[in-house]
């Protein structure tokens, strides 16, 4: 009797690749792994929640244009993030300065325990507030490090710093937000 | 040892699911405001967008962008045409003023004779060999031989005699043989002769 072994799913990598080679099954496969996380890191950043959508398009379509930019030095979605963030800051420019937060754009609760769950919610809005006042190193070291666990190795690469200034972004980060959410 | 950089190093791992606090890192949350503060930032933040719609079915989004960026290529492909075809017009319209421009000093006969001398052709005798030359040789002497020009109807030298004929392809072919756009062509012997026969015309 034969143990039945389930191959390994392709790296990230090896989909970019086989992109590139014409095979647009591996970008829906590269869109499945990542859209959601790309969605949320834009909507953390500042993105309101009805552009976010339309923003993870938009990443996705310069990821794929300028796939030979990513170096697979840094995860391809902390590339995505970088990218994300380039977008968001482009679209910062667009509407001139304005701030894309809306206040509408907070996440609601659930019912299964409504004070704690307000709570939490306004906790979050507070955190999303802050983190839109952060400088945008700062926002996305602290952002890719707890919404993905990046190890700073990752981040530095992917953000084109060193470990050790990822990780002073990263305290400079938690130590402002403490102040602006207090 | 647990103090609070460890515990600031280890928050995103715990917010994550990925590892969970230790027993002795739970007694030292209880008691650091700071490390609580921070890890409620952090698992706030970790939560944030959690209530996102889910995304749209992937292979929609993706084919919305590949058929972008194929929109795009096409797009780039057009413009590379249209900047290509406008590049070879200007080359030929480039080639086409020099060209003139070269030939438009060319003589008297090309700038006063009409562009169709064809009309002004002399009656098919007497000296009409000598008369009907510098009418036609006007285009000859503008300009190199073209599809154009040697396709003109010439109707009236129908009627001419072999001999007129040969009078008149004789002063035409000399002068064309002997053009060189460098020169002026108004030292050239035929342009004399051609004079020579307008002054005699004129009186």
């Amino acid at each position: 009797m034969s143990a039945r072994t389930t191959p390994d799913p392709p790296t990230d990598a090896t989909l970019a690749a086989a992109y590139r080679r014409g095979d647009e099954r591996s970008a829906t496969e590269l869109v499945r792994r990542h859209a959601a996380a790309v969605g949320r890191f834009l909507y953390s950043s500042g993105a309101a929640a009805s552009d976010v959508d339309d923003l993870v398009q938009e990443t996705f379509f310069r990821a794929f244009r300028g796939l030979d930019g990513w170096r697979a030095e840094a995860s391809f979605r902390s590339w995505l993030f970088t990218i994300g963030g380039n977008l968001l800051r482009d679209e910062f420019r667009k509407r001139k300065g304005r701030r894309m937060l809306s206040l509408e754009d907070r996440d609601l609760p659930d019912h299964a325990d409504p004070h704690a769950d307000l709570a939490a919610a306004e906790a979050e809005q507070r955190v999303r507030e802050g983190l839109a006042r952060l400088p945008r190193l700062q926002r996305e070291v602290f952002l890719l490090r707890v919404q993905e666990g990046s190890a700073y190795e990752d981040i530095a690469a992917a953000l084109g710093t060193t470990p050790g200034a990822a990780r002073v972004h990263y305290h400079h980060a938690v130590k402002r937000l403490k102040e602006l959410v207090r | 040892m647990t103090d609070c950089t460890h515990l600031s190093d280890r928050m995103p791992d715990v917010a994550l699911g990925r590892s969970r606090w230790t027993a002795a890192e739970e007694r030292h949350l209880a008691v650091c405001a700071d490390c609580r503060a921070e890890w409620t930032i952090v698992s706030a933040a970790r939560r944030l967008g959690s209530a996102l719609p889910a995304p749209g079915d992937p292979a929609v989004t993706a084919a919305r962008v590949l058929g972008r960026i194929a929109d795009e290529r096409t797009r780039g492909r057009t413009r590379a045409r249209v900047w290509m075809a406008a590049g070879l017009a200007a080359a030929a319209a480039l080639a086409v003023i020099v060209g003139s421009r070269q030939t438009s000093g060319s003589g008297p006969a090309a700038g006063s004779t009409p562009d169709v001398p064809v009309a002004t052709a002399p009656a098919p005798s007497g000296p009409a060999p000598v008369v009907a030359a510098p009418a036609v040789r006007g285009p000859v002497a503008s300009g190199p031989p073209s599809a154009a020009s040697t396709e003109l109807p010439l109707p009236e030298l129908d009627g001419l005699s072999a001999e007129a004929l040969d009078s008149i392809l004789r002063v035409l072919d000399e002068p064309l043989a002997k053009v060189d756009p460098y020169d002026n062509p108004t030292d050239q012997a035929g342009d004399h002769e051609l004079e020579r026969a307008l002054a005699g015309l004129e009186g």
